[in-house]
């Protein structure tokens, strides 16, 4: 593990929620929350997830732009709290960024050259005609030519901006490259040319690249391993084929599975993903994917029809959200029978399981009086699921990667 | 990907163990601005504790005129020098100032406002025995009061004396008073001449004052965040409650006014709202991708700041100097209308004043008050509008070059 | 051809570049939508494709040329006032960035409900039915529609969200709000431009899918810009292909993905990272708009490129099967008559069909 170019252990990042004048710490946004990846010499490591999943915010974080909140990343060896002056400047050197926006990243008031240049000068490359070599041969090997160093950035397309971003991050010869969203802001054409230059570049200098993408096609295009995140964390991780291939966690499926195929003959008919990702500072226990789970486990002792057991949670989720009364507000003057909840979530009237059904309607009945703490009370007890109650770990799945699902518990026990 | 460089220099051949650190010696700029400072300090100290009477040349000057130095040292070096060894940024930059037309012509006034207030007093010399004024005329009473301005005739009766040609009962302007002479017959030109000096020199070191503190107390605030910044805008904020115009009249009270007073009070207590709009700009560039990638490089966030952030708030702040300052200009001039101002007897306010008040105004001496009226606002609209174009010409983006974005709506 | 929904024909736009030269955005486009249709605009950026539908309600400050036949009339014939009435009720947008679109100081209830009443002035019917206050309101109130409007468009407990602001819903939540906003007018055509790019897959599915029930149940029309071939695949039935304002390719969805004929189409379909083959990017840059090319706008950047290509104007749009008549029309000149379009394979060796790998093992 010491020897792992970049190792990511249990990462945490919080952001305090203030108030008041005096900053007193009301909640937290835990953006990500225990984190552990590698990334080796050569290898292209994508984290992926949707926005919110704290995958950026895992960025700005190892690159120590930000404090991490606990936990610990290692450099070559070398511990980021461990670093002595030396090393940060060596850390600086050997690492390089890429960021999404290619508009943002370069100053408008300088040439391209002068941005690409800017690290050497950093760290100490007094010598100008020096940098101006250094630079133009960069620029020929990235893709552009060495006069265009004269020129400002706004006078560049998308793409150019994106290949000279490139060669600034390489300028001080680094030996990972971290890359947030580098071809989110690309059209196609120009994607896949900055995608192959990223690999080419890779070979050519035994680069490791963290690769931060929402993009599955991207990452399944060059990433050796992924790990998707969801809410702050790793809920699977592997070889990039055997996970896009044979996902382990329901999230990394309905990812997966939503990502539109360029092939009108494959209409995707899955059952999508309900509702949105839950907000970071007050994340769902257990299983964060919990809430929009489509395989969510089924409470012991009864026995749904899974796509009514989601519907049940549904329910559910909304009532645990309601707490300021929405909910009820809105049963009181809307429509009161408890036939207009089992509509609005696509409840059928009669759940297979008696034991179940009986359950429900108490709880629907005493949701129609108003009464909506009982009944979250009553559903909470009685159809409390693993997924709710536990938290998974990581755990090595039959298909040889690890996921955190509790699905895979069962199936170990 | 061709890797045959020959014999050029590339990015892997740098053996980063034989790389010093950077060091942190100053620029070229900065240590020629400190020699500078360094200089004028000690020919300071010599004049004010050693010399007896003027320092050289009949010259003696006041606390202002070193305050004034230090001004032309700074514009020097980090205005006029950079564009100087910056050719071609300097002629892109008149290029773009050049298409808009007003620009060019409020540079050409502001520039000739310049020349005319630091030349201006010593040719004319005092308005009152102004080389066109008392000498020159042989009047009856000897003082040439009413004197009209050239081109335009007044009733002879009117002016008791009159120095230009007469004729048809009608005393002429002459070009001896260009812009006519007072109703206590100073020479009107040579009057606002002096007026403009004090202008001047109230822009001058009120923005040189005003254009590095808000700079660096905005960009700083902004990238340093957290305790630094609540700090700074708390104190920007008490310092905007404080009335500078109260401020300068109990000083004035207890001190006695000068004009380094004003400057002084104005500059320090008027920098807030600057530095509160560079703040926000800085705060907005904070957030672009080149700052952090800056940061990421490993460039210390003071370094940030001066790479980054203060040329790209450099609109930011020559938008909002070119308004404060033209309010200082009519501040003063208002005060010596007033009659509280610091240089009072040699202000355009002055000026304007003593003579809005004669019997005789508006059929006589009204250009007594035209001329300074005239100056003002034409000094004001031009610093409004050169601020206004500068602010595009400072942006690389308008170079006029660019291609047309017709298809904003997509990626 | 004649009762289509709407019938764009050789529609151009003309910007004023800012060196003064013009630049023709759009340069001549022709393409049809049919009531319940889907047709995809498909392109990169500089393409033309937004241009194309916001000119359709005249969105644009460009000077428009040609025709855009919609319900018996040429819309570039109508005044700023006949539009009005055009707009939202006959045809409404969607657009990319829901944040843009909704104004963040009124409640979403609030913007709904101007939607709905402006609608009903329109057609001439008084709104104030709906002035007299919150409570005791008529079954049709516009408050009683906008509920309606975002429960249909899935907003859960929409009469509790209807007082919510902007900023309170989730990015996919404000694009539903948007979709519903476009059909307060119950227009016949809904023009959506890249309305689920700003949003993650995941509710990008969902949007599709919304999209996909409410023309069902309307029979609208829809007009689908998007530069996703992924995307265009999932919801189109007809795509046309644009690059450089003009069309390269359009036929079915079937015919385009099945047998892309087009160079440029084929190119695209080859750059889709993540589908199987190798990444074949295609070389050079996006075209200047203020010069573009003589001949076809894409033969500098096109591996099957002859001399021919560069002369004249853009090929016109050929039949791409050889027999009889077909939709599927291509503007390459190996298709003109006496070519065969065979030669464009043995240009380049590589198949429409590797580039479609299907996604192997997704669906265990």
């Amino acid at each position: 593990m010491t020897d792992s170019l970049l190792s990511v252990r249990d990462l945490k990042k919080h952001y305090p929620i203030t108030e008041g004048p005096l900053r007193k710490e009301v909640g937290r946004v835990r953006a990500v929350d225990g984190v552990s990846f590698e990334v080796e010499r050569g290898e292209t490591v994508g984290l992926v997830g949707e926005s919110g999943c704290g995958k950026s915010t895992v960025a700005t974080t190892l690159m120590g732009l930000e404090e991490p909140t606990a936990g610990r990343v290692s450099f070559d060896g070398v511990a980021a709290d461990r670093r002595d002056s030396v090393d940060r400047r060596e850390f600086r050197r050997r690492v390089g960024m890429v960021f999404q926006d290619p508009t943002s990243s370069f100053d408008p008031r300088m040439t391209i050259g002068e941005s690409v240049a800017e690290p050497l000068s950093i760290h100490g490359l007094d010598d100008r005609a020096r940098r101006r070599e250094i630079v133009a041969d960069l620029l020929e090997r990235v893709g552009l030519s060495a006069e265009d160093a004269e020129r400002y950035p706004h006078q560049f397309s998308g793409g150019q901006k994106q290949r000279a971003a490139l060669a600034r991050a390489l300028v001080l010869n680094p030996d990972l490259l971290v890359a947030d969203e580098p071809v989110s802001a690309l059209d196609v054409s120009v994607q896949a040319g900055i995608l192959s230059l990223l690999d080419d570049l890779q070979r050519e200098f035994d680069l490791g690249i963290l690769l931060i993408s929402h993009d599955m096609s991207v990452v399944r295009e060059i990433c050796d391993r992924v790990a998707v995140m969801y809410l702050g964390e790793i809920v699977e991780t592997g070889p990039t084929e055997e996970v896009l291939a044979d996902p382990q966690h329901p999230y990394t499926r309905a990812l997966v599975s939503s990502v539109p195929a360029p092939d009108p003959s494959q209409r995707a008919s899955e059952a999508r993903l309900s509702g949105d990702v839950p907000s970071p500072s007050d994340p769902p226990s257990g299983c964060r994917f919990h809430t929009r789970c489509p395989e969510i486990i089924q409470p012991e002792g009864y026995d749904f029809d899974q796509a009514n057991w989601r519907a049940v949670m549904d329910l559910r989720v909304a009532l645990g959200d309601s707490e300021d009364g929405d909910f009820e507000g809105e049963l009181v003057d809307g429509e009161v029978r408890a036939g207009g909840i089992r509509d609005r979530f696509g409840i059928p009237d009669e759940l297979g399981d008696e034991g179940a059904e009986a359950v429900l309607s108490e709880a629907l009945d005493s949701l129609a009086s108003g009464d909506s703490e009982s009944a979250r009370d009553l559903l909470g007890r009685e159809f409390e699921t693993v997924c709710e109650r536990d938290s998974p770990e990581l755990r090595e799945t039959e298909s040889g990667h690890p996921a955190a699902c509790h699905l895979h518990d069962e199936r170990a026990e | 990907m061709a890797t045959d460089s020959g014999d050029r220099a590339t990015f892997e051949t740098v053996d980063w163990s034989a790389v010093d650190d950077p060091n942190h010696l100053p620029t070229g700029r900065s240590l020629a601005f400190l020699t500078a400072v360094g200089l004028l300090t000690v020919a300071f100290g010599y004049d004010y504790l050693l010399a007896d009477g003027p320092l050289a040349a009949g010259w003696s000057p006041t606390a202002l005129d070193w305050l004034s130095l230090v001004g032309v040292a700074a514009f020097a070096c980090y205005v006029v020098a950079p564009l100087a060894q910056n050719r071609q940024l300097t002629r892109r930059y008149w290029r773009q100032l050049r298409r808009d037309k007003l620009a060019v012509a409020s540079l050409g006034w502001l520039v000739f406002f310049a020349l005319f207030a630091l030349v201006g007093p010593v040719i004319l010399g005092d308005p009152e025995t102004a080389p066109m004024g008392m000498g020159a005329s042989e009047g009856r009473y000897g003082i040439p009061i009413y004197q009209p301005p050239v081109g335009f005739g007044v009733s002879e009766h009117a002016a008791t004396v009159c120095s230009g040609p007469v004729s048809d009962g009608k005393c002429w302007g002459t070009v001896l008073h260009p812009l006519g002479t007072t109703n206590t017959g100073e020479d009107v030109l040579a009057f606002v001449a002096q007026g403009a000096r004090i202008e001047l020199k109230l822009a001058f070191v009120s923005g040189m004052i005003l254009v590095p503190v808000a700079t660096v107390v905005g960009t700083v605030a902004a990238q340093f965040g957290g305790r630094v910044d609540s700090l700074l805008m708390r104190y920007v904020d008490l310092q905007q409650v404080i009335p500078a115009f109260f401020v300068y009249l109990v000083a004035q009270f207890l001190y006695g006014g000068s004009l380094l007073l004003m400057v002084v009070v104005f500059g320090l207590l008027n920098w807030g709202g600057v530095a509160r709009l560079v703040r926000s700009e800085a705060l907005k560039k904070r957030e672009a991708g080149y700052v952090k990638a800056a940061q990421a490089a490993g460039g210390s966030r003071l370094a940030v700041v001066r790479r980054h952030l203060m040329p790209n708030v450099a609109n930011a702040v020559v938008t909002a100097i070119t308004l404060q300052i033209p309010m200082l200009l009519i501040i003063e001039t208002t005060l010596s209308y007033l009659g509280l101002g610091p240089m009072q007897g040699q202000s355009w306010g002055y000026l304007i004043e003593t003579n809005i008040h004669d019997k005789n105004f508006p059929t006589l001496v009204w250009w007594s008050v035209a001329a300074p009226v005239g100056f003002l606002v034409a000094t004001v609209v031009s610093l409004n509008l050169l601020g206004d174009a500068l602010r595009d010409v400072l942006d690389p983006r308008t170079d006029g070059k660019t291609s047309g974005k017709t298809d904003g709506g997509d990626r | 051809m004649t009762d289509s929904l709407l019938s764009v024909r050789n529609f151009r736009a003309r910007f004023d570049g800012e060196t003064g030269g013009d630049i023709w955005a759009v340069d001549g486009v022709s393409f049809d939508v049919e009531r319940g249709e889907t047709v995809c605009l498909v392109g990169e950026s500089g393409s033309g494709k937004t241009v194309t539908c916001e000119a359709l309600t005249r969105l644009v400050s460009a000077d428009l040329d040609g025709e855009i036949r919609f319900g018996g009339r040429n819309l570039l014939g109508l005044s700023e006032a006949q539009l009005r009435e055009v707009r939202g009720a006959e045809i409404a947008h969607v657009f990319q960035n829901p944040q843009g679109a909704l104004d963040p100081v009124y409640s979403v209830g609030e913007q709904l409900r101007e939607a709905v009443e402006r609608n009903r002035d329109d057609l001439g019917e008084s709104g104030d039915s709906g002035e007299s206050g919150d409570s005791g309101e008529s079954p049709d109130s516009p408050r009683e529609v906008a509920i309606d409007l975002l429960d249909q468009v899935g907003i859960p407990e929409a009469a509790t969200r209807y007082d919510d602001y902007p900023h309170e819903f989730s990015g996919g939540q404000k694009q539903r709000v948007v979709i519903a906003l476009a059909l307060a007018g119950d227009p016949d055509l809904l023009v959506a431009d890249e309305p689920t790019t700003a949003l993650d897959v995941t509710i990008q599915a969902q949007i599709l899918d919304l999209l996909g029930e409410l023309q069902d149940d309307r029979d609208v029309g829809v007009l689908f810009v998007t530069h996703d071939l992924g995307v265009a695949a999932q919801v189109a039935d007809r795509i046309v292909v644009m690059y450089a304002g003009k069309v390269m390719e359009r036929g079915g969805v079937s015919q385009i993905f099945d047998s892309p004929s087009h160079p440029y189409t084929r190119a695209l379909f080859r750059c889709l990272p993540g589908w199987g083959s190798a990444l074949d990017p295609i070389p050079g840059d996006p075209i200047d708009p203020a010069d573009p090319p003589g001949g076809c706008r894409f033969h500098p950047r096109c591996s099957a490129a002859v001399p021919e290509c560069g002369e004249g104007e853009q090929p016109d749009l050929y039949d791409a099967d050889s027999q009889g008549e077909s939709d599927h029309r291509v503007s390459c000149v190996f298709y003109g008559p006496d070519r065969n379009p065979a030669e464009l394979d043995a240009e380049r060796p590589t198949t429409p069909e590797t580039a479609r790998v299907p996604k192997e093992g997704d669906d265990d």
